[in-house]
């Protein structure tokens, strides 16, 4: 895998970002967002839990909700397999586990490689990206965790 | 009756004379007894007194007493008329009493007062010169009598003389005996000889040929019989014939017949009858040859039938002889196609000995086959093992790849979270995390390479197993070809048992053959003999002639008939030498010898 690591050599504010893959697309977020990353370990499920909650595992004593992110983001739901991985994010003071294919690499970036999204349609909300982050692999869609979890949705999950 | 009638002393002494030699008894005219001397009363056995007074008819038959001719005898009596001869008279008690008589009717004055009778017993003579005048009578009616003088001039003759010579008595009496004889005989000291014979009262007594009236030959059995006077002379010669001139040509003809007869001339019958005596001969002799005829027109005819038989009876032998020689080629044929078989079973034995061997050699081959796949099998059995713990091996390794790549993200989130002071720490975790992905590339890359080799091995295993399976068929077909090989093999010591037995079979039919052979042989000798015999018998009836002449051509037998020499026998070497080719040899061999 060919990693760009931009150092601080390049003028401008860097963003430190994690990347992981969905399906075939690669998405990232903020290094800083996230508390750690593990294995996948089976979750338990929770009765009338919302879609995209798969279910509540045990993070170090602390009970934490696993979200199936692919299905957050309107796509076909992740089928966890041990190679998958969990991505454990603190949103609005509340720790959540996202479940991810596989976690790419950790990158160094420049706030000027995010592209905005595009205009697509009124309709449209593009809250839950900060932009596109372009480079030679590919693109990768750099999730905006803060928009996607909002405050109140936090404090249900929490709940 | 004059002397009776003179009386006086003389008549008286006369008839004193009669009384004491004549039996005399005095009846009155109608019979009744007047008188009756003691002769008289001898001759009939009565008293005096008990026949005085009575009838004359006391004397006779009741038969003749109450006849005509008695009555009329006394009538004449009556009537003056004597009556003499011989009468039978019945005396006392039956008895028969014969009598020379006279009866006298004595007259006085011209009329018959009474009745004189002067018998004389001759109770013992009268049967006698009955039964001799009787006998003589009988002769002359049935035998030729000529009677001559001492000297052979013929006083008379009779009429069966006369007949046999056909004269009339006229034409001979007074003539001497030799116009009946053969002018030689006639002449002869011997004619001479045999008159003297005769003259000194010899009897010749044999067979004569006569000459009759007009040479007319006559045969005669004759007797001369000189007849003597009181004094013992010679005064006449008598001779008793008997004409056997029909017997001796009865004889004749016989004589000729069987002369004919064993000349061969069967059809020599006597047609003219012969006298009644010999009739019987001549009719046997007719029928006997006509019974030999018969006879041997049969023999002939037998003959000719044994001659054909015999002829047919060749032929036969010939068609048998030409049957036998076809027969004993086919068994030749039979022997070359055994031998022909004998070959190919042997062949075949050997061949399929052959293979059995070979079959066997396959199996122990597939048998060690079977060994090394079962080791091959075991081999990838272990690398399948070994790949297995290799792949999990290589997952452990992968997992601890991912765990280290894990913690080396973890170290980088940790890195980053720690800002500035964490630089240095990314850029190591950056490296471990490089470090772990290279080694999960590596793993995947040799489970990969693992999988690929687990799949081939797996593929080999299968191969294995396909050909172990291939080696267990092949064993098993290995096996079913090991029991038809064996099959095989039985099958050709049937096939030799199968020959023997042809072969046996060869062998009885040759026997046959050659039996038949010599039968054939026998036949032929037998036909022809028979045809000889039935040519000389033919031959012999030739000789014979008896109505069917015996012309036919009897077949004579073959000349150079001779025992057909069998076939067969050349075939015991053929045959045996084809037994030999298979297993049935030494046997066959034996009973061919034994043959």
């Amino acid at each position: 895998m060919a990693t760009t690591i931009n150092s601080t050599t390049y003028g401008g504010e860097t963003l430190e970002i994690i990347a992981f893959r969905l399906h075939d697309q690669e998405f990232c977020v903020k290094t800083t967002t996230i508390r750690e990353i593990r294995g996948w370990a089976p979750s338990t499920p929770i009765p009338h839990s919302p879609a995209d909650v798969i279910g509540v595992m045990n993070l170090r004593g602390s009970v934490i909700p696993i979200i199936d992110l692919a299905y957050k983001l309107g796509m076909k739901s992740t089928v966890a397999n041990e190679r998958s991985a969990i991505v454990v994010a603190e949103v609005h003071n509340m720790v959540i586990g996202m479940l991810v294919d596989r976690v790419s690499d950790i990158l160094t970036i420049s706030s000027s490689q995010v592209q905005p999204v595009p205009e697509i349609s009124a309709s449209f909300d593009k809250s839950f990206s900060e932009g596109i982050i372009a480079n030679e692999n590919g693109m990768i869609c750099f999730l905006n965790l803060s928009k996607m979890f909002k405050g109140n949705e936090a404090d249900d999950l929490a709940a | 009756m004059s002397i009776f009638s003179v009386p006086g002393a003389d008549a008286k002494a006369t008839l004193a004379a009669l009384d004491q030699s004549q039996a005399i008894i005095e009846f009155d005219l109608s019979g009744i007894i007047l008188r009756a001397n003691e002769n008289f009363c001898r001759t009939v056995g009565y008293s005096l007194s008990e026949i005085v007074g009575k009838h004359h008819s006391m004397f006779c038959e009741a038969d003749y007493a109450k006849s005509q001719s008695y009555r009329d005898f006394w009538t004449r009596l009556g009537n003056g008329k004597f009556d003499a001869g011989a009468y039978k008279r019945i005396g006392k008690g039956g008895r028969e009493v014969w009598i020379q008589a006279s009866y006298n009717p004595v007259s006085s004055g011209g009329k018959p007062y009474k009745v004189v009778k002067f018998a004389t017993d001759i109770t013992a003579a009268k049967p006698k010169s009955a039964e001799d005048e009787g006998k003589i009578d009988a002769i002359s009616r049935t035998q030729a009598i000529i009677e001559f003088t001492p000297s052979g001039d013929i006083l008379t003759a009779n009429e069966n003389f006369l007949a046999c010579l056909g004269y009339q008595l006229s034409e001979i009496t007074g003539k001497h005996h030799s116009m009946f004889c053969e002018a030689s005989f006639r002449d002869s000291a011997e004619y001479r000889a045999f008159w003297k014979k005769l003259a000194g009262g010899e009897a010749i007594s044999a067979e004569f040929k006569r000459i009759g009236k007009g040479g007319k030959v006559a045969w005669i059995q004759a007797s001369y019989n000189p007849i003597f006077d009181a004094d013992g002379r010679v005064f006449k010669v008598v001779k008793f014939a008997t004409d056997i001139t029909e017997r001796v040509r009865a004889v004749d003809d016989i004589a000729s017949g069987l002369t004919a007869l064993s000349k061969g001339d069967l059809l020599a019958h006597i047609e003219k009858p012969f006298i009644p005596t010999l009739e019987q001969i001549r009719t046997d002799f007719n029928a006997a040859v006509s019974t030999l005829a018969d006879a041997m027109r049969t023999v002939g005819e037998n003959a000719e039938g044994i001659a054909s038989g015999s002829n047919e009876i060749h032929n036969a032998s010939d068609s048998l002889s030409t049957r036998t020689e076809k027969q004993a080629a086919a068994v030749e044929e039979t022997a070359a196609a055994l031998e022909e078989i004998s070959r190919t079973v042997a062949d075949s034995a050997k061949r399929a000995e052959e293979a059995g061997s070979l079959v066997s050699r396959a199996k122990k081959s597939a048998e060690h086959s079977g060994a090394v796949v079962r080791n091959a099998v075991d081999a990838m059995d272990q690398i399948e093992n070994s790949s297995r713990e290799i792949s999990t091996i290589i997952g452990v390794i992968d997992d601890i790849a991912f765990q280290t790549n894990l913690l080396a993200l973890n170290a980088g989130v940790e890195a980053a979270r720690a800002g500035e002071a964490g630089k240095g720490f990314a850029v190591v975790a950056q490296e471990v995390r490089e470090l772990a992905q290279r080694s999960a590339k590596a793993a995947k890359e040799i489970k990969t390479l693992i999988s690929t080799s687990s799949e081939q091995v797996k593929r080999g295993v299968e191969l294995v197993d396909e050909t172990g399976k291939a080696l267990d068929g092949i064993m098993s077909q290995v096996d079913e070809i090991n029991g038809n090989i064996a099959a095989i093999v039985e099958a050709s010591r049937e096939q030799s048992t199968g020959v023997r037995e042809i072969s046996n079979a060869v062998n009885s039919m040759d026997q046959n053959t050659q039996q038949n052979a010599a039968m054939v042989e026998e036949t032929t000798a037998a036909s022809h003999s028979l045809a000889k015999e039935a040519e000389t018998l033919r031959n012999l009836l030739a000789r014979f002639r008896f109505g069917q002449p015996s012309s036919h051509k009897v077949t004579i037998a073959r000349p150079d008939a001779r025992p057909v020499a069998s076939p067969a026998r050349k075939l015991m070497a053929t045959v045996a030498r084809a037994a030999s080719g298979g297993a049935a040899a030494a046997q066959a061999t034996e009973s061919w010898e034994e043959f």
